[in-house]
């Protein structure tokens, strides 16, 4: 009877979390507790499948299909190595854990495993209209499932058509404890975070520079008195004037995202717009107008402007986007689900989409991981590498990806 | 009764009461100690997985036999990276009982090891992967091994003066002498501010090379022994 209690408690998934020890900081870890009964649960037969047991036939852990456009439901669980100039722009800091940036360094290639949310959205973006209203796409899923890593490989099929990417990488970082904010010069009840709004614009000229010789205003903006652009200005022109002029950058950035939207089907122009962790969107900010009072998120001027993109009144691209439980606030993780997580006012805005869920390994993807993992010697010594090692591994990560990689770093 | 009425017998007497003449000769001299070491020679029990999915069929066919052991440490485990040597020195380590913290830093200390050396691979030519070695355990075997004095020094009072005198160490020792040595270099402060787990990488590293901070304390011992080996008679 103990013996059985004991053994749900373990097998329960977050438990097993929980067990490793690399569970959220705020909760208390027991980590005797995978000790005390491992030998319970390796003494009964029950507990093992026969899938488990049996042994498998060596996979393919690698695909030589290096481009997404072409890749199909074959390279599903497969490695693929993303070629070098893409992984500079896509698969770096802002776009992807850190944890797995370290590792793509120290296995000298950058590769990632070929997963069916990432082919599925592919495979719709190709069929996509792309003078119709735009199509929302929302990804979510447990953590550590590879929401993230997702976006980036449809980021890399978006580099390869020739799309205009905007990405925002973590909008909480935008209005959550910002260096410096001030009042905004372009509208009252708005408050404006300028060295973040800085770094958003170096970054966003950087992976775009091509398309943007392209715009023109078409409005003509007043800055101060004296100065002023005129209508036709191109917009490389502007973002020079706002490095100069820092205060003006939060207003050029809702410029440029006005003209985009404008001109986006009439230049052919396909946008792909990304933001990870959308509901951080729609919160309240630590952005402080009188004593005891904050300003929600929608009052911050870049806010705005992106907000200004998932509306459905445009039409020459795609957005996509996750849905995070770490973007939500601490009394509002417990599901991860997009509705829980948006809110009523979030999900008004972003309604109709889309939604893909990222699941954990499916045993054949797990196999494959673990392939992978023994080529690059990430997984090695004598014993890790037997059947009673890899099902240790199955054991603690259950299968989620993010705790695969951290149960073999043991080893 | 009997030993009441010596007792008393002997304090009429007027004898100088020794605590020696009570005691049969044949009792323990501690009861409690000689507890201790009754429990001490049970085995411990094992951490062989094979063994222990064992049924009782196996049991009766005489393949595994049925014995007390002592009770596990609350540290010991089946997982397959379990090491005793690391085990060791999670515990030399470990500060005011908080062995969670010193094992996280061992496992961040064999993950930075490793990942070195993985890095510095993949980035090798074909000739010089073949003497990569990736495993943290055998590099951090290997640095210990490498630190094991032969020599120490003790105190020995002579005539009012304590003398530091050269010893061999003892083989059971050494181990605990390397890690102490690994521990010391630790110690060390550094202008820069360096993470607990990278600095413990870059020693037990270097000291799997014969070189570093470690290395020189080993040295360093060594010498201060050579330094006294006039007083070596006095032991």
């Amino acid at each position: 009877m103990a013996a059985s209690m004991l053994k749900n408690m373990i097998v329960g998934q977050n438990n097993i979390f929980r067990v490793i020890g690399y569970s959220f900081p705020h909760k208390k870890v027991c980590l005797n507790h995978y000790r005390c009964c491992t030998s319970i649960v390796h003494g009964n037969d029950n507990v093992r499948t026969e899938q488990d047991v049996k042994p498998r036939r060596p996979r393919v852990c690698r695909t030589t299909v290096s481009s997404p456009a072409h890749q199909t439901k074959d390279q599903i669980g497969q490695f693929y190595t993303v070629p070098e100039p893409i992984a500079k722009k896509v698969f770096t800091r802002g776009w992807l854990n850190p944890k797995l940036l370290q590792l793509f360094d120290t296995f000298n290639e950058t590769s990632i495993m070929v997963r069916k949310p990432a082919l599925e959205i592919i495979d719709l973006m190709k069929s996509a209209n792309y003078k119709d209203p735009v199509i929302k796409y929302v990804i979510y899923g447990p953590q550590g499932t590879g929401k993230s890593t997702t976006l980036a490989h449809v980021a890399h099929y978006a580099l390869e058509e020739d799309f205009m990417i905007i990405h925002v990488p973590w909008p909480k970082h935008i209005y959550q404890f910002p260096a410096t904010y001030q009042e905004s010069t372009y509208k009252e009840d708005r408050h404006d975070t300028l060295v973040e709004s800085l770094k958003w614009m170096n970054s966003f000229r950087k992976l775009n520079q091509h398309h943007l010789e392209k715009l023109k205003t078409t409005k003509k903006c007043v800055w101060t008195k004296k100065d002023s652009s005129l209508e036709g200005t191109p917009i490389t022109d502007l973002i020079e004037m706002g490095l100069d002029r820092e205060k003006h950058i939060p207003d050029i950035v809702g410029m440029i995202i006005r003209e985009v939207k404008k001109q986006a089907a009439d230049l052919g122009l396909k946008v792909l717009v990304v933001v990870d962790g959308v509901n951080s969107l729609f919160q309240e900010t630590t952005v402080k107008v009188a004593p005891g009072e904050f300003r929600p998120s929608s009052q911050i001027g870049l806010v705005q402007h992106f907000m200004k993109l998932l509306q459905n009144d445009w039409a020459g691209g795609a957005v996509l986007l996750t849905v995070d439980r770490n973007a939500s606030k601490d009394d509002k993780r417990e599901s991860d689900l997009p509705k829980y997580l948006l809110g009523k006012e979030g999900f008004a805005v972003l309604d109709p989409f889309i939604p893909f869920q990222t699941e954990l390994y499916s045993e054949e993807e797990f196999h494959s991981c673990i392939e992978y993992f023994k080529e690059r010697r990430w997984l090695q010594g004598e014993k890790g590498q037997t059947q009673r090692g890899i099902q240790q591994i199955r054991f603690l990560s259950g299968r989620n990806p993010y705790f695969v990689e951290r149960a073999c770093s043991a080893w | 009764m009997a030993a009441i009425r010596s007792l008393s017998h002997l304090l009429r007497q007027g004898l100088h009461l020794n605590a020696a003449t009570l005691i049969p000769k044949t009792a323990p001299i501690c009861q409690t100690r000689c507890m201790a070491q009754k429990g001490m020679t049970k085995p411990h029990p094992t951490l062989d997985l094979d063994a222990l999915e064992t049924t009782v069929t196996d049991m009766q066919s005489g393949k595994y036999k049925r014995k007390t052991v002592r009770y596990a440490e609350s540290d010991q485990s089946t997982v397959l990276t379990h090491d005793q040597i690391v085990r060791k020195f999670i515990v030399l380590i470990m500060k005011g009982g908080n062995k969670d913290t010193a094992r996280r830093i061992m496992d961040k200390t064999m993950e930075e090891i490793k990942r070195r050396q993985v890095r510095e691979f993949h980035r090798a030519t074909e000739s010089q992967k073949l003497q990569i070695i990736t495993d943290p355990r055998k590099i951090f075997n290997q640095a210990v091994n490498n630190l094991k004095p032969v020599l120490l020094v003790t105190s020995v009072k002579r005539g009012g003066i304590a003398y530091q005198v050269p010893v061999p160490c003892p083989e059971k020792r050494q181990l605990f002498e390397a890690m102490k040595i690994i521990k010391a270099a630790l110690a060390e402060k550094t202008n820069s501010r360096i993470p607990f787990h990278e600095k413990l990488a870059t020693i037990i590293m270097d000291a799997a090379e014969f070189k570093g901070k470690a290395m020189d304390r080993k040295i360093e011992i060594l010498k201060n022994c050579e330094r006294n080996r006039a007083y070596a008679h006095f032991k």
